[in-house]
């Protein structure tokens, strides 16, 4: 039996192509039928987006110079897309915050071996329904939901106990020249930016396999 | 679960990201620098098939 094929993601929360790409990286990742092995890796798109927002995304987009008659527009396309995948995007409810803690919490679940859980759920949080996902309290009834120890998660968050965690999975992306999310790098080798089609997710990884194999 | 795009894509290798890793896929496909979130042309038109498909019905 092969041994599965690494795939290392990069990505963000508040991130929608990160979302669309997921979806379309779990498509392909059906068509290509082998075995892998995901892990998720912290970036921050805008770390120095505060935490609690008083507006909607228009408003917050409009403070950060987009132009203000383009962005509903933008935005009624990536729901669109996000439709396309299945996911249904609601921006107004979006609750638009800093993500660093949300970052902390994927690595919690990691060291609980259910990272991939934690990451579906806090995107379907942030993007589908409305909750905040900046603040330990939030992020511990979103944990708890899925069954995590409430307590715990508010004490490894108030201690930042896996900054230095998200901090290193930043400072690979730096390595690596990541620049956008979301990024995949699979089998150490190949770098994969955006949310691609499916079967471009799938052709590649079976020709990792068809590499392995053939050195093997 | 579906998939608006389903038309293969070439797997070209392009420039290396960083030594030892390359790049392959489609280089325009969506992605978000900063807060800037763009949207190929590509996946515009995608959805506007799938509105037109929609009045249709």
């Amino acid at each position: 039996m092969s041994e599965p094929i690494k795939v290392d993601i990069w990505s963000d929360i508040a991130c929608p192509w990160c979302f669309i790409g997921k979806r379309k990286f779990e498509a392909g990742a059906a068509e290509f039928g082998g075995d892998l092995e995901v892990e998720y890796h912290s970036f921050e798109l805008s770390p120095d987006t505060p935490v609690d927002f008083d507006g909607s995304e228009h408003d917050y987009l409009v403070g950060r110079g987009f132009p203000a008659d383009k962005i509903d527009g933008m935005l009624d396309r990536v729901t669109g897309i996000a439709e396309s995948v299945g996911l249904h995007y609601d921006y107004d409810a979006l609750q638009h915050t800093n993500t660093v803690l949300a970052h902390q919490l994927i690595h919690y679940a990691k060291a609980h071996g259910r990272q991939l859980e934690m990451k579906e759920r806090l995107l379907a949080a942030y993007f589908e329904q409305g909750r905040h996902v900046g603040r330990v309290d939030d992020l511990a009834d979103l944990a708890a939901e899925l069954g995590f120890d409430r307590d715990d998660v508010v004490r490894s968050l108030t201690a930042n106990e896996y900054l230095d965690a998200v901090r290193a999975d930043q400072s690979r992306a730096v390595e690596y020249g990541i620049q956008g999310v979301p990024f995949f790098v699979i089998d150490g080798k190949y770098g994969v930016s955006g949310a691609q089609d499916a079967s471009t997710f799938a052709n590649l990884l079976t020709q990792v396999r068809d590499e392995k194999a053939a050195v093997a | 679960m579906s998939d608006a795009m389903t038309a293969p894509i070439q797997i070209v290798p392009t420039d290396p990201v960083a030594p030892g890793l390359h790049l392959l896929g489609d280089a325009d496909a969506a992605s978000c620098v900063g807060e800037f979130c763009e949207i190929p042309a590509h996946h515009q038109q995608a959805v506007m098939n799938r509105r037109v498909d929609s009045d249709l019905i």
